[in-house]
């Protein structure tokens, strides 16, 4: 088993000595070395630069990517589920195929929560200036908006 | 595993489907409190989001009437159960079911603290108590993990919602300073320990808890299970700060909610130890005389974690910083009962006497936590010159809070004493008498920084002046409640054989 990794080793200390050798000697000796301004900064599909890369993102792409992220990953426990399922019924089951369809729709259910949060929130709200798309104002379900300011009137820091 | 697609039409493989989901099926109605816990996660969040934000507290009810509960199907369904769940992912026992309402009495009394604290006010809370419970609820895997893969979802399930706990209070800089370093080093933690638990996976080749122990049992000696295993410990000893994996937990005290504190401090460790025994427990406990040298390396972590976590509080100046430090150096006292891990004796196994110092631990840590809470209600704040006179300013709670100093020093009457004992006992009757003399050493230091606190409270010169309308702190509710931890406090001191009858028939199912 260890001899198995020895091989992995050789290879690996192969991979990296083949990139030292064509990139960091091979390539350095054989390049002509003309120096440009324009050579140092960073890349960006040719065009010319705009702006610093040390920007801030808007909070609200990282909230999208997670909700993203957890209806993704229900649509990829749905998909092997519903493959048994089919299984399950062809097998006949007895009583069986309900009781894995009432599980799906509790951990469909459990989402939908989620879902609901964020929908009331107004976390799915994209076009607000900064501070009420934190509110969550207006978010389709009449009078949250109001609510939702008396939740973020800052509370008094600790001292 | 069953190759899904084919179920349909290989019968024998149908048949082991079938079987499986009878498994499942005949788990569920056991598994009545977790869900009742995630119910009420659910409901929690769905009301939070149609009350008004100034009625949110109330929502602390549905979250007590939950965890309440639980704790009585726990009580009346599982308390006698000893079997697997889930075709072996979990396992119910009596440890488990004991844990259990271990970590439901902790997770009432941080709830009903929650309710009290000062920078909880005007505050959305039913969303708090929604992440509180999933926590708690991981926590409840974590205690009755049974597979590998039930670690990981137990540890993150527990991490996750703390991470966003500590920082509740989002504008206090202290506590988003916490929250991150808390993230930073909880996910190295839990990376090196999911890397160690692959490593045995790969070894084994089954990610099954009995499995895994019959493979370590057979190579205790092995280089990779040692490595693998401690890379594993690394993810326990984060969850349950103990050196070398302490550094968050002075910080993250500090910076976090008081009721978080006391949270981590009580639930999440008793979570991580029920954890580190399981893990033991499937390692060690079968193996007798060749599983020496692990004991000897759980000897060396308990004598580095107390003396680290004693010498560190000396100097402390903030109340919540030294309880750090003492839940650090407590975390030690815990793991030298550890040693008693294999041992034949029923009463004086690793687990029983971990078992019964967890609930002195939980009452005394508890209780000292409510007695920060008031004062800090009362003063805003939080170092030591806030308890300055308090014996003079509220006697009761000076009174309270001398109590549970003197338990977390293990002065009998108290349950810090009888937990104490029978700590210092099992590793005596396992042959660690150097690590016994280390513990006696250090409960020598600890005096040190308790008996300070008395002191302060008892002898300084109050910082008001006694003429002063604010003088007299009146804590109200909070000092009965601090009262009701006293009486637990002393009635497990007293009382031993009471949670002794009871941790003396914990017993551990594997398989």
């Amino acid at each position: 088993m260890y001899f198995d990794f020895a091989n992995v080793l050789v290879f690996l200390l192969f991979g990296i000595a083949f990139v030292i050798l064509n990139v960091a000697v091979l390539s350095r000796l054989m390049r002509p070395t003309i120096r440009q301004p324009d050579k140092d900064t960073a890349y960006e599909c040719g065009e010319p630069v705009i702006g610093s890369s040390w920007v801030r993102y808007d909070m609200r792409f990282y909230t999208v990517a997670l909700i993203f992220i957890v209806f993704d990953v229900e649509v990829a426990f749905l998909y092997p589920w519903a493959l048994v399922f089919k299984g399950l019924k062809n097998a006949g089951a007895p009583g069986g195929g309900m009781f894995v369809f009432i599980e799906m729709l509790v951990f469909v259910a459990i989402l939908v929560v989620g879902f609901l949060y964020v929908w009331v929130r107004g976390d799915l709200e994209w076009v607000k200036s900064m501070p009420e798309s934190q509110s969550g104002q207006g978010s389709g379900s009449g009078g949250t908006g109001e609510r939702a300011k008396q939740r973020d009137a800052a509370p008094t820091a600790r001292s | 595993m069953i190759p899904l697609a084919e179920s349909a039409t290989d019968p024998s493989l149908a048949h082991a489907f079938e079987r499986s989901l009878e498994g499942i099926r005949e788990s569920v109605a056991l598994f009545l409190p977790e869900a009742v816990l995630t119910g009420a996660i659910c409901l929690l969040i769905v009301l939070d989001l149609l009350m008004p934000k100034r009625q949110s507290r109330f929502l602390m009810f549905v979250a007590l009437a939950a965890v309440v509960g639980a704790g009585a199907l726990i009580f009346f369904m599982r308390s006698t159960i000893n079997q697997p769940l889930f075709n072996g992912l979990i396992v119910i026992d009596t440890f488990a079911s004991f844990l259990h309402i271990v970590l439901l009495l902790g997770a009432a009394i941080v709830i009903a603290l929650s309710y009290v604290y000062r920078d909880f006010e005007n505050r959305r809370m039913g969303e708090y108590y929604a992440i509180m419970l999933a926590s708690l609820l991981g926590m409840f895997l974590m205690a009755s993990a049974n597979d590998l893969l039930m670690f990981v979802i137990g540890v993150e399930l527990v991490s996750i919602p703390s991470y966003i706990l500590v920082v509740y209070t989002k504008e206090d800089r202290a506590a988003t300073e916490a929250g991150l370093k808390y993230v930073l080093y909880g996910s190295f933690a839990s990376g090196v320990m999911i890397y160690g638990l692959s490593l045995l996976y790969g070894l084994t080749g089954s990610t099954n808890l009995a499995d895994v122990s019959r493979f370590i049992v057979g190579n205790l000696d092995s280089f990779t299970v040692a490595v693998a295993s401690l890379m594993a410990f690394a993810g326990f000893a984060f969850k349950i700060s103990a050196v070398p994996f302490h550094w968050w937990a002075p910080d993250v005290y500090q910076g976090a909610p008081t009721p978080i504190t006391a949270f981590l401090a009580v639930a999440s460790k008793a979570a991580g130890f029920a954890l580190l025994i399981r893990f033991l427990d499937a390692a060690v406990a079968g193996a007798g005389e060749s599983a020496f040298h692990w004991l000897n390396a759980i000897a060396v972590f308990a004598a580095l974690t107390m003396t680290v976590g004693n010498l560190a509080a000396l100097w402390q100046e903030n109340m919540k910083r030294l309880l750090a430090y003492s839940s650090i150096a407590h975390a030690g006292y815990m793991l030298m009962g550890l040693v008693a891990i294999g041992s034949s004796s029923a009463a004086m196994g690793g687990h029983q006497v971990v078992a019964f110092y967890l609930v002195a631990y939980l009452f005394m840590t508890l209780g000292a936590f409510v007695c920060v809470v008031a004062v800090y209600n009362l003063t805003g704040v939080e170092s030591m010159s806030g308890y300055r006179g308090l014996g003079r300013r509220s006697p009761m709670l000076a009174f309270s809070m001398t109590i549970f100093l003197v338990s977390l020093i293990g002065l009998p009457p108290t349950a810090g004493f009888a937990g104490k004992f029978q700590l210092f006992a099992a590793a005596i009757n396992s042959g660690y008498l150097w690590l016994a003399v280390i513990g006696g050493i250090n409960t020598a230091i600890s005096c040190y920084y308790y008996l300070r606190v008395m002191k302060v409270m008892y002898l300084d010169e109050p910082a008001v002046e006694p003429s002063s309308p604010a003088f007299v702190l009146d804590a109200q509710g909070l000092r009965w409640f601090a009262g009701v931890l006293v009486a637990a406090v002393l009635l497990v001191g007293i009382m031993v054989d009471l949670v002794a009858r009871v941790t003396q028939h914990l017993i551990i199912v594997t398989g």
